[in-house]
């Protein structure tokens, strides 16, 4: 076979071959059975690919949530969620939400199965009463005077508890209202319902998002909705939690947040895309006695999470073969029953499998003292975060353990790591 | 963006009401979920590329004027939800995984083989051959609806077609 008769056999199959191209194929092929086969197998193939697909079902219509009217409107620009999650470890830690809550709440709120982005909801103008675009005679009619007023770029107005920020005019010119931020106690809400000193899971709920987090040296974390108004204008809302998870800023914005440290920035699919399903507070237990059962065939002592983000009965299995390793893998798949959602983990002999540092990787992620790990955050190419890490589970055990999901927050993975166990002898 | 009695989703394109959303679903939805799904690995995901592909055929600004040019246009923003899923999944699984698949997918049917070999090859040189030998497109509307050239077109229809052939072999098809 020449190269020069394999090319012209791949572009005979698209586009008819000038007279002398097929003269000379035809004259090669007649001499040449290895390029008869390729011809064969080309033939095949494009036979295999066109074979039709059996008939499927489609959805009757395009899913709408019909329940929530507003929400149709955001369809004209699905809102793309900004996490700049900037949570030190130890903060990481206080953020916690109650077990379950995160998916469950997520999926009591939002039934439909499939789509989503009909179900964000636009984004509301007004926090606390102030519009954005108001003039400052409605600020004041909402809020009274100012405490003061400063030119630090913008016109802010400052009272006790908000700032309301002008467009970059000068008091002797007004502008219009372009930013309300408001701290606690000033309890201002969003239309959403969101309150300044609300916690994660509120915003989360208020705002249908569920991918949440990165992780980051700064012991704050922010979370930022993008959005479109009922109008279809850009909006921003934005959220700055502590280390207790309790907002300590909430900011409305006319405009998008751009990324404020592009490598930390999180564009992702919001929210979740599950519906309800029933916990079962078995699943420990289960997953333990079927992790017990195949403990003979493993060299290493895996480790069982006392947490998982889809508490429903896991699937364990082995896997023989496991990488580089001589010995098998243990794997533990958390997937909500008919959904796409899932938590997946992989438990094998350190080594075994591609544990070396990642160029895109958060390195030096804290699993627990002494234990770190690796993590990809969730980005807009990428299907979820991944987090791995190699730790000591007895002597002589060390394990490779990577935890990946395609609809859960790198939070979540790091919640779930770390609290995972050896399992007990 | 307005709705109508029957639920009919209608964007607004300037002056004018766009399209019926809920016709053009009706009239495609089936033929792009058949193209999805022979590009992903199960029926769910494929729904959901379907839905994505309308979603941003539903928010993008521009609609085609001309009546022939929405099946292609349709065409190309669900094979850029395809590539994308392609991507997202193939990083997402090799990175930590070693690139193997969950071991709870196992094909059953020769169709089954031919989507993971599909989706074993690049995404750009799937979607292409999906487009080309699924769907009927000849490589100049490929071209037209991936916003290459047609000679990109070609060669990843070759290059596809080979590493097609590769990974069909390796994962126990026979040809």
């Amino acid at each position: 076979m020449t190269e020069h008769a394999r090319q012209l056999i791949l572009v005979a199959r698209d586009e008819r071959l000038d007279p002398a191209a097929e003269l000379y194929l035809a004259e090669h092929l007649a001499t040449c059975g290895e390029c008869r086969a390729f011809r064969l197998q080309l033939e095949r193939a494009d036979r295999l690919i066109a074979l039709p697909e059996a008939a499927v079902a489609v959805p009757s219509r395009i899913p709408v949530a019909t329940d929530r009217p507003r929400l149709r409107l955001a369809a004209a620009g699905a809102v793309v969620l900004l996490l700049v999650g900037l949570v030190a470890g130890s903060a990481l830690r206080q953020l916690r939400q109650p077990a379950g809550e995160s998916g469950v709440a997520q999926a009591t709120a939002s039934p439909p199965r499939t789509f989503l982005f009909l179900r964000t909801p636009p984004l509301g103008d007004s926090l606390g009463g102030v519009r954005l675009e108001a003039s400052p005679e409605e600020v004041r009619a909402a809020l009274g005077e100012p405490l003061t007023a400063e030119l630090l770029g913008n016109v802010q107005w400052r009272y006790s508890d908000v700032r309301i920020i002008f467009d970059g005019l000068s008091l002797d010119r007004p502008g219009r209202v372009v930013r309300v931020l408001a701290q606690p106690p000033s309890g201002l809400r969003t239309s959403e319902g969101f309150t300044a000193g609300g916690t994660v899971e509120e915003f989360r709920r208020a705002y249908q998002v569920y991918w949440v987090a990165s992780v980051g040296d700064r012991p704050l974390a922010t979370l930022t909705v993008n959005g479109l108004d009922a109008r279809g204008r850009d909006v921003t809302v934005s959220a700055t939690f502590d280390g207790t998870g309790r907002a300590i800023t909430l900011g409305l914005f006319r405009g998008r947040v751009s990324a404020v440290a592009p490598a930390t920035v999180l564009p992702s699919r919001t929210p979740l895309a599950v519906g309800p399903y029933q916990a079962d507070s078995r699943w420990r237990e289960e997953l333990e006695a079927a992790v017990r059962d195949v403990r003979t065939r493993l060299a290493i002592r895996p480790l069982i999470p006392d947490y998982v983000t889809f508490q429903v009965m896991p699937a364990v299995s082995l896997r023989s073969g496991c990488g580089l390793a001589t010995t098998d893998c243990i794997e533990y798949r958390f997937q909500v029953p008919g959904e796409t959602a899932y938590v997946y983990v992989l438990q094998g002999a350190a080594g075994c499998c591609l544990d070396a540092a990642r160029p895109n990787a958060t390195l030096g992620v804290e699993i627990r003292p002494g234990v770190r790990g690796q993590l990809i955050p969730n980005q807009d190419e990428f299907g979820g975060p991944i987090l791995w890490w190699v730790e000591e589970t007895a002597p002589g055990s060390r394990v490779y353990v990577a935890l990946s999901g395609p609809n859960v927050a790198d939070g979540e993975l790091i919640k779930i790591a770390r609290s995972m166990r050896p399992l007990q002898p | 963006m307005t709705e109508t009695e029957e639920g009919a989703i209608a964007i607004p394109i300037g002056a004018e009401r766009g399209p019926d959303w809920d016709a053009l679903y009706r009239v495609h939805a089936g033929a792009l979920l058949r193209y999805l799904r022979r590009l992903t690995r199960s029926q769910e995901v494929a729904e959901e590329l379907m839905q994505e592909a309308f979603a941003r055929a539903i928010r993008a600004r521009r609609f085609p004027a001309v009546a022939d040019e929405v099946r292609p246009w349709l065409y190309r923003i669900a094979a850029n939800v395809a590539i994308d899923h392609l991507r997202r999944q193939r990083r997402f699984s090799f990175v930590p995984f070693m690139g193997r698949e969950p071991a709870t997918e196992v094909p059953t049917d020769e169709a089954d083989l031919v989507r993971r070999a599909l989706w074993a090859i690049p995404p750009e040189q799937a979607t292409a051959l999906v487009l080309r030998l699924h769907e009927g497109f000849s490589p100049a509307e490929i071209a037209a609806m991936l916003g290459i050239g047609e000679a990109g077109v070609k060669s990843r229809l070759a290059r596809g077609r080979q590493c097609f052939i590769k990974a069909y072999l390796r994962i126990g098809g026979r040809l």
